[in-house]
């Protein structure tokens, strides 16, 4: 346990290729893992994280220090958050929400889930494969009995040539 | 495998909890390993509104959608059903779905026919709802209430309760439903027939935030009390209502619309003085003042239409301007009861340009000036100075009293 000094804590984190990072304890706390760790003792040395690579452990730590700076108010923690995410293409939103996951930040859970769910609404399933490279494995026959169970879902979506 | 194919189950999971009933189901297309993990979600959510298809294979898709999550027994937390066509068959349905969501353990349940088709006939609510203890919002509309009610209602978890024109066939039905839930938030009620008393206790209702009530064409009248400091809204609309409330320390906004000049001053100023302890902004519609029969020039005498009272610290009133003939009157009504800080005029027929509303503003100022100069004696007396003051696109008149002798909010006061 660190102790009670009064300069901010500091842990050291190492991500699964072996990338080293320095966080304020009081940002990084935001992940329930590593706050379990820092109050059962193991946060002494360096914290190994085995499912985060580095490239995506630097984004988390921008994102937890960015949050934690922002004092209690919801609405500019929100607008922050969409910030954070806007310019982030699918493969890094995978590999954060994976991340977030593993650390159990539900904050950053929720919102990166809700941008992959924007990303899919009122879109057909031609466009949602394409967009996310999902192989399409039915059959031509199997594809229009699952169809035909859910017709109601498929008018008035945005249309495109293999709906 | 992809990669958004390849997430875990629970991250899945989330996802297509944030989409539409239809968006997720439409995810079973998308390839085998997709087939059923649409109804891993944990909530349901149907509306005919927009809902593709007749209303008979909106009322089967429900069905058998609920079915599919008892057979399999799929985790169900949350289910929202939201119907504008309802007939006889539907509202038997409800016999059956509803004892399948409390089997399933459903946390969160939300029903609401929100249709304001005036011609459907009123229907029988099936005894089965008021045994459905994971409602937490209803909302109903053409409904007879109360014909077997059962002596027990389940209401534990409901927040949200919205009765429009309901018909309350006994006298207590109402208080019944009230007393058996203790953590209603908001409370809507339009045009109830049958519904002449409404109490409302601290005791009972303790986090009640938002209350409205709407009588308009029950010529039956009815009494309001009004005993929750924790409203933050009170709208009242319509004729022959008469209320009583207590002190408020939350209170925001409040809506009132009346027949009649002197009773509505009355009625308006008894309010007031009920919520002198709290920051009050008035805002009055045209609607209101449409029925308030002020004869021009007549000028109404403060101790009749304060009831005594004093008038009270207001921070802001807003109202319709322009369209008033007895301007001036109506306006000296208000001061006699009310000290408000500011003015916000309110354009019915807008958006006008800047330079019109400008004008306008400009008349509507000097009617007020005039006023002062004409006016009863109490606002001679003690309405010191006007000014326009102007923002980007919005104007209101800061207003300057000079007595000291009203009821006040210690905040307000301090500031």
């Amino acid at each position: 346990m660190a102790a009670e000094t009064g300069t901010p804590t500091t842990l050291t984190l190492k991500s699964n290729d072996d990338e080293l990072f320095s966080v304020a304890e009081s940002a990084a706390i935001l992940s329930v893992t590593i706050r379990n760790m820092v109050e059962d003792g193991c946060a002494g040395g360096v914290i190994p994280l085995d499912n985060v690579d580095g490239k995506t452990l630097a984004s988390v730590i921008t994102y937890m220090n960015g949050i934690s700076a922002i004092p209690a108010d919801e609405e500019k923690k929100k607008s922050y958050r969409d910030k954070f995410l806007s310019d982030k293409d699918f493969e890094t939103l995978a590999d954060m929400v994976l991340a977030a996951n593993y650390l159990n930040m539900s904050c950053l859970m929720d919102a990166v889930s809700a941008k992959i769910a924007q990303v899919m609404e009122k879109k057909s399933v031609g466009w949602v494969r394409r967009k996310f490279g999902i192989e399409n494995d039915y059959t031509p026959e199997e594809e229009a009995a699952v169809k035909e169970e859910h017709k109601w879902t498929f008018e008035g979506v945005e249309t495109d040539d293999d709906n | 495998m992809d990669r958004i194919s390849d997430l875990p189950k629970d991250i899945l999971q989330r996802i297509l909890y944030l989409l539409s009933q239809e968006d997720a189901v439409r995810t079973s297309v998308l390839s085998k390993s997709w087939r059923y993990i649409w109804c891993t979600r944990p909530n349901l959510d149907f509306s005919d509104s927009n809902f593709k298809g007749n209303n008979q294979q909106f009322l089967s898709t429900v069905g058998n959608t609920l079915q599919l999550y008892s057979d399999q027994r799929l985790c169900l937390d949350e289910f929202r059903l939201s119907i504008l066509l309802v007939d006889h068959e539907w509202v038997s349905l409800l016999e059956k779905w509803i004892p399948l969501l409390a089997d399933m353990g459903v946390k969160d349940f939300r029903l609401s026919i929100p249709s304001d088709y005036s011609n459907r006939e009123f229907i029988d609510l099936p005894v089965v709802v008021f045994k459905a203890e994971s409602l937490k919002s209803l909302h109903l509309y053409r409904f007879n209430l109360g014909k077997n009610i059962p002596e027990n209602i389940l209401f534990v978890r409901l927040q949200v309760l919205q009765l429009s024109h309901v018909v309350l066939h006994e006298r207590g039905v109402f208080d019944k439903i009230m007393s058996s839930c203790p953590l209603l938030t908001d409370l809507w009620l339009q045009e109830c027939k049958g519904l002449e008393t409404v109490k409302l206790e601290k005791k009972l209702h303790k986090y009640l935030k938002h209350f409205t009530f709407i009588n308009r064409t029950n010529h039956a009248g009815c009494s309001i009390e009004i005993d929750v400091p924790t409203l933050v809204t009170i709208r009242i609309i319509g004729c022959k209502i008469r209320f009583n409330c207590r002190e408020f320390s939350n209170l925001k906004i409040i809506t009132l619309r009346e027949e009649d000049a002197r009773s509505w001053f009355l009625g308006l100023s008894k309010l007031l003085h009920g919520l002198r302890r709290s920051e009050i902004s008035l805002s009055i519609f045209q609607f209101a003042t449409n029925n308030v029969h002020v004869v021009e020039d007549e000028i109404l005498v403060q101790d009749i239409i304060n009831g005594g009272n004093k008038p009270v610290v207001v921070l802001c009133l807003e109202l319709d301007i322009g369209h008033l003939s007895s301007f001036s009157s109506f306006l000296n009504g208000l001061f006699c009861i009310c000290r408000p800080s500011y003015l916000i005029p309110r354009w019915v027929h807008g958006p006008w340009s800047k330079e019109r509303k400008a004008k306008e503003l400009d008349e509507f100022f000097c009617k007020i000036q005039k006023m002062k100069e004409s006016g009863n004696e109490e606002i001679r007396r003690y309405l010191e100075d006007l000014t326009i003051e102007g923002f980007d696109k919005e104007f209101r008149v800061r207003l300057q009293w000079r007595d000291r002798d009203c009821e006040c909010n210690s905040k307000l006061s301090e500031s």
